[in-house]
């Protein structure tokens, strides 16, 4: 276990080393999702848009968890592929769904899929890739013997289910133009919409392939919920501050959307009443009305209230608290490339761009 | 509004009560992993400056970040036990019934708890019941799937798709050749579905770990027909030895071997 | 009510608990911010613990109590209350702490041998460094890796011990097979435990303490990981501990004895890994639906060991029957584990310790005279009759109006002295000052049961309104009591209506003796504390002639004992006769004495087994000898079936029901009791101050909570 003072140091070649991984098991499971996502009729208004964006590329993060957890944990190279491939997939089936939820522009650098095609068949590419994310988890059976392949059924149910009770939590708010929330009411959505099915269940499913379903996965969940929830809130800020190249989605976007990030909600619990009054009508304006000149004063609320700084500090201390969960956690894994991967994650939340 | 005044009239406003403050907590702590106790300070993430100064806004976000995870937890394990004891009548305060079952169920689960057996019952469950034809994915052919190691033999007819294959085959023929004094009861199940290159035979096991293994067991199949070669010692004490033959490249499974030594 | 004014607290009930919400709410510190009136039924605080001092000076108690080394925050109480009271060592036979309890380290639990005959099975604990209510000023619980590691150590250093003293030994079993590899470091337990698993067997003794303590050192360093091979390891070290301890142990009784410990430590290891206790959020009280012995079942221990005297003695003692039937032994796996652990592994200076004269004169007498110092107001014989409950939205709900029945008059109106001097000690009377009230001696003549729940003669009703008359209230009436002083709240409140029927109490029964031989002559050599698991009626006794000295008798008294056990329960209160169920404890225990009584004191009884009644003690006339069964007439015995006096059971499956004293759904209200969820949940001292402490807290924010040492604790 590499000592902390080290790992400071070496933050730079931490977040290299995630890169590294990353894209490695990144491609690999770009050919598995392709392999698996069969090219049929009808091409032109289904299976073409199907593969629009697993195509567009994007971080491969959960399936590059799952795969590295599984070798960590002890499995053979491929063990984890197939259900990293579903989870992939289904990561993509939700991108879709969101953007049109969230109706967004821009997605990995280039428009959605509504605004090419249109709501409706939007919709339906959507259900098609969910649908779609279970072919792989058959395969398990074979490769992984029924048991197995049958928890990791159960394991992908539970697992969308919670992430989909999470995005209602959102829209709820969106939908109530809820303004008085806490920082709790925050990370337990993220703890359900993001953190569920980016850190915790593809690590759980990684570690129960690599050890035939003998590890103890709750012990981990903490952990990995400190690291999705310090990646899901360097997420929003980079939205705010980041280099639009690098980041692929628009500037600011998610103030246009109404999105209620730690950022929003800390400015309208420090903001004064009449600002709150101005916030709430200005979140409660559907997208296509808003004024850009209202979206750049709540922009400045945020900056007069250091609301940026706030969540910064905030996820630094919950990358702080997965450091000192996953230490103790992962100190029983031989040493590996890939368990540093797993100890590095924490530091990269917070580095990347 | 006139009726609102009088109902003020009637009941005049009593002075303020005093009112109990609100606790920061109600609950004990019970979980000793996670416990931020006034004396330990929040961990430093690792990409700050390492202030010696707890950040109070670090502080307080950790805290609710506990305080979030501790209840989702929690109510994961309610709803578990609900849903297991919920099984179980007689369980959760009467005694009588449920003790018999929930005992055959601790049997049980000691029981599938060895390595041996858990994966003894997957291999039994995947090798015996024969796979429909079609629909459902193989195990991608060679040459679609990279497995890290040489590539295994080709399969008869490497140009058909991996989906069509024949619904059943009949099973290879097999030889044994057995070195011996003892009686043996020798049976071999052989996936016909399964990869048919080099196989390797694990070492065949009792049920019991103080009982010597069966080494070297050689399972070989050539042109159709598969062929077992056992020793087994004049010393080898009686009991049933099982265990699993294997593609020597991929690993994947292709049958199971079992002994009784009489 | 101007702002500055102190805020006034009526607490009801005198136990433990109240009398510690009581002392924290009029700490020095908190600057009088709090006005205490204390309201109490009858002449005496104590509840469950009260006692009183008849003829001679003789105490008389509820039953017997023992306080154990693990109770840190009740000693802390009382040496604070001690320190505070400074008391003159000249004048007064119990000045400090240390005159008031002293340890006790030889315990015993009655054992039936193979041959039929009733041995004790003594165990004596080692004393520990520290004392009970030490200060820390930082407290870390042991988290459940730590007790298992401990409980290991424990059998570890039981095989030690039996090798050392070894009996008879067989000759060394040589093994071919190679000695075990010495862990290489210790960072490297897990697969040091491995490697030494798959030799299968544990060869000798040397192999299985090297088993123990790589498997200490693995639950200690490490989350629960592979919970299946620390399993696998468990059920190889069990076979290889029962085997070991079969060449060092001949003796069948001994051997039975030995193995039922480690048995039941090894199940209680097994059972912690299996149930994921040292990851689960709800750490012991996971377990908290199931019976101790049916989880200790479940996870390998032997019918055997989960009947043995050892377990059957602490179910005694924690009088966990169901409605006092001995047919029906239950308490909660949770709440029972986590009590034992604490008391084996976490007590200070002795395992028990006991008091040096009754209960109420070394711990309530002292509380309420610093109370007294402190400003407290007390009004005693007032009995709650209902609490009265405001507020139109939930959100406003708190307590309107207390309404009381005043039971006496005090003569000149002002407060009711209650305490009288017996040799230099201020002590409570057996009967009420009867000179101090208004119709005293129509009272005297009647013999009016001020403490007894079906008296319910009163001088007046009294009714305090909330803002005119108080502020806040503390209730800390016994569970049982809820429905009969609280009706409306009961009758409103679906979780306090759900608790006060799940948590459910027991009546008990308690017999005191003073005899005129020494119990060496009556044939115990070395009495014990206290012994429990005998037979029924009453299976637990203990010599308490240490007392005597502190009665006023003309020459102390060569033995008193104590025994008491749990009675099976004789229903509601409504179709209860206390005065049949006093006649038939008295019934019980002439025959006790008759049949059984000679089992545990040979030379009590006479040649043909019958019980020597010239051997008690008149206290009224201590020269006079009977020789009847008439003289039991002149003991103390007593039927606690008054709903307070009850005892409070920690039944599976109730400890969910039971509401917090930091619950607020009443935004003046508190509780205080060990029926609440107090953290420990169990019926003791420990348990009532801790929720004496969280209804101070409740309502001043003080102590912190991380003060209430166990609050905080798997």
């Amino acid at each position: 276990m590499t000592p902390r003072a080290s790992s400071v140091s070496s933050a730079a070649s931490a977040s290299g080393l995630v890169r590294e991984v990353l894209s490695e098991y990144g491609a690999l499971a770009l050919d598995a999702v392709r392999e698996h996502l069969a090219s049929r009729e009808p091409r032109r208004h289904l299976y073409d848009l199907v593969t629009d964006y697993p195509e567009r590329g994007g971080r491969a993060l959960r399936a590059s968890l799952c795969m590295a957890t599984a070798r960590a944990f002890g499995a053979q190279q491929h063990d984890a592929i197939h259900t990293a491939a579903a989870l992939e997939i289904l990561h993509n089936a939700f991108l879709v769904h969101d953007d049109v939820e969230d109706d967004s522009d821009e997605r990995r650098g280039h428009p959605t899929i509504h605004v090419l095609y249109g709501v409706p068949i939007a919709v339906n590419v959507g259900d098609a890739l969910a649908l779609s994310s279970l072919r792989p988890l058959f395969v398990n059976r074979f490769l992984l013997g029924p048991d197995l392949a049958f928890r990791i059924l159960e394991e992908v149910e539970t697992m969308a289910r919670q992430s989909i009770e999470g995005q209602a939590i959102e829209l709820g708010w969106r939908r109530d133009n809820a303004i008085a929330l806490t920082d709790e009411d925050y990370l337990h959505m993220v703890l359900k919409k993001t953190c569920v099915y980016t850190t915790i269940y593809p690590f759980r499913i990684g570690a129960l392939i690599g050890t035939h379903g003998r590890v103890d996965v709750d012990a981990f969940t903490r952990f990995l919920f400190f690291v999705g929830a310090a990646f899901q809130i360097q997420d929003d800020l980079l939205n705010l501050i980041g280099d639009k190249g690098a980041y692929g989605k628009e500037i600011a976007g998610d103030l246009w959307e109404g999105k209620r990030s730690l950022v929003l909600i800390r400015m309208l619990q420090l903001a004064s009443l009449e600002e709150r009054s101005r916030a709430r009508d200005v979140l409660a304006t559907p997208r296509q009305h808003k004024r850009a000149e209202d979206v750049a004063w709540l922009r400045a609320r945020i900056d007069a209230y250091g609301c940026i700084d706030y969540a910064q500090r905030i996820a630094h201390g919950l990358a702080g608290a997965a450091l000192h969960e996953g230490e103790r956690l992962l100190s029983i894994l031989p040493d590996s490339r890939d368990k540093r991967f797993l100890q590095a994650l924490p530091v990269w939340m917070l580095e990347r761009a | 509004m006139t009726r609102r005044k009088s109902a003020v009239q009637a009941n005049p406003p009593k002075p303020d009560r005093k009112k109990r403050p609100t606790a920061e907590r109600t609950e004990p702590r019970r979980d000793m992993a996670s416990m931020f106790g006034d004396t330990k300070p929040p961990p430093q993430a690792a990409a700050t400056n390492g202030a010696a100064e707890p950040d109070p806004h670090v502080a307080s976000g950790v805290g609710a970040g506990y305080r979030v995870i501790d209840e989702y937890l929690r109510q994961g394990q309610e709803a578990a036990r609900a849903a297991w004891l919920g099984g179980f009548p007689g369980l959760g305060g009467e005694r009588g019934r449920g003790e018999a079952e929930l005992a055959a169920m601790a049997g049980q689960m000691l029981r599938y708890s060895t390595e041996l057996a858990s994966f003894w019952t997957a291999m039994l469950n995947n090798v015996s019941r024969p796979s429909p034809a079609g629909d459902i994915p193989r195990p991608p052919a060679p040459g679609g799937f990279d497995f890290g190691g040489p590539v295994p033999s080709p399969k008869p007819a490497p140009e058909s798709p991996a989906a069509a294959a024949p619904a059943h085959e009949a099973a290879p023929a097999v030889t044994l050749a057995l070195d011996s004094k003892r009686p043996l009861e020798v049976t071999v199940r052989l996936d016909p579905h399964g990869p048919l290159g080099k196989l390797r035979v694990h070492d065949l096991r009792a049920a019991s770990e103080e009982l010597p293994r069966l080494r070297g067991v050689r399972a070989e199949l050539r042109s159709g027909s598969l062929s077992i070669a056992l020793k087994v010692g004049k010393d080898q004490p009686a009991g049933v030895y099982s265990g699993m033959i294997v593609d020597d490249a991929t690993n994947l499974p292709a049958g199971t071997l079992s002994v009784r030594v009489r | 009510m101007a702002e500055g004014a102190p805020a006034r607290v009526a607490i009801i009930g005198g136990g433990c608990a109240a009398m510690a919400a009581a002392f924290e709410l009029t700490r020095p510190e908190l600057d009088q911010r709090f006005a205490v009136t204390v309201y109490q039924q009858g002449f005496r605080l104590g509840g469950k613990g009260a006692s009183g001092r008849g003829a001679s000076g003789r105490i008389e108690e509820h039953g017997l109590h023992v306080w154990l080394g693990y109770y840190e925050n009740a000693f802390r109480l009382m040496r604070d209350c001690y320190a505070e009271l400074a008391r003159d060592p000249a004048r007064c036979p119990i000045a400090t702490w240390r005159d008031a309890f002293t340890p006790a380290n030889h315990v015993a639990a009655a054992d039936r041998m193979s041959d039929g005959r009733w041995d004790a099975w003594r165990a004596s604990f080692p004393a520990h460094d520290g004392l009970p209510g030490d200060p820390t000023d930082h407290y870390q619980p042991l988290s459940v890796p730590d007790y298992l590691a401990r409980a290991l150590s424990l059998v570890a250093e039981l095989l030690r011990t039996l090798e050392r003293e070894g009996t008879d030994r067989k000759t060394e079993v040589t093994d071919r097979r190679p000695a075990p590899p010495r862990a290489p470091d210790a960072g490297a337990p897990y697969n040091a435990l491995d490697t030494l698993l798959r030799y299968g067997t544990l060869a000798g003794l040397g192999a299985v303490l090297e088993a123990l303590r790589l498997l200490e050192l693995v639950l200690a360093s490490m989350p629960v990981y592979r919970p299946n091979v620390l399993l696998r390891a468990l059920d190889v070290i069990t076979r290889a501990v029962q085997r070991e301890l079969q060449q060092y142990v001949r003796d069948r009784d001994a051997l039975r004895r030995v193995w039922s410990i480690a048995d039941l430590v090894l199940a209680t290891v097994r059972g912690s890994i299996r149930f994921h206790l040292a990851t689960d959020p709800r750490g012991f009280d996971a377990i908290d639906e199931y019976d101790c012995r049916e989880w200790l079942r479940l996870n390998g221990a032997s019918e055997e060991s989960i009947n043995s005297p050892f377990v059957r003695a602490l179910y005694d003692l924690a009088f966990a029957y169901e409605g006092g039937d001995m047919t029906r032994p239950r308490i909660a796996a949770g709440a029972a584990i986590r009590g034992s652990l604490r008391a084996f592994f976490t007590y200070k200076g002795a395992f028990f310790w006991k008091m040096e004269a009754g209960m109420g004169d070394v711990v309530f007498a002292p509380l309420y005279e610093v109370l007294k110092k402190r400003g407290v107001r007390f009004e005693f014989f007032h009995r709650l009759r209902d609490v009265e409950v405001g507020g139109e939205h939930a959100s406003d709900k708190h307590v309107r109006a207390l309404s009381f029945d005043v039971q006496a008059e005090v003569r000149g109106g002002g407060e009711y002295p209650p305490l009288i001097d017996v040799r230099g000690l201020p002590c409570w009377p057996a009967e009420p000052r009867y000179d101090q009230l208004v119709s005293g001696e129509r009272y005297r003549a009647e013999g009016r049961h001020f403490e007894s729940h079906w008296e319910t003669g009163r001088v007046r009703e009294r009714r305090l309104e909330v803002a005119r008359d108080f502020d806040f209230v503390v209730l800390g009436v016994g569970v049982a009591a809820l429905p009969h002083v609280a009706p409306e709240l009961i009758a409103r409140d679906a979780r306090f209506k759900a608790m006060v029927e799940h948590v459910t109490t027991v009546p008990t029964r308690a017999v005191q003796l003073w005899l005129r031989q020494d119990m060496r002559s009556l044939g115990r050599e070395h009495a014990p504390l206290s012994l429990s698991g005998f037979v029924e009626p009453f299976d637990t006794w203990a010599d308490m002639t240490h007392v005597g000295r502190l009665e006023s008798w003309p020459e102390a008294p060569p033995a008193i004992a104590y025994l008491c056990s749990v009675m099976p329960d004789p229903g509601a209160p409504a179709s209860t006769d206390p005065a049949a169920c006093k006649e038939s404890v008295r019934a019980a225990a002439i025959e006790f004495l008759e049949q059984h009584i000679g089992h545990l004191w040979p030379g009590a009884v006479t040649a043909d087994g019958g019980f020597r009644w010239e051997l008690l003690l008149d206290a009224h006339r201590p020269a006079f000898v009977a020789r009847d069964a008439r003289a039991f007439d002149s003991q103390f015995w007593t039927a606690n079936v008054s709903p307070s006096d009850r005892y409070t059971l920690a039944l599976p499956g109730s400890t969910a029901f039971r509401i917090s004293p930091l619950d607020r759904s009443y935004d003046n209200l508190t509780l205080a009791g060990d029926w609440t969820a107090c953290g420990l949940n169990l019926g003791c001292v420990e348990s009532a101050v801790m929720s004496g402490m969280l209804a101070a807290h409740a309502l001043a924010g003080v102590p912190k909570l991380s003060a209430i040492i166990g609050w905080d604790h798997p």
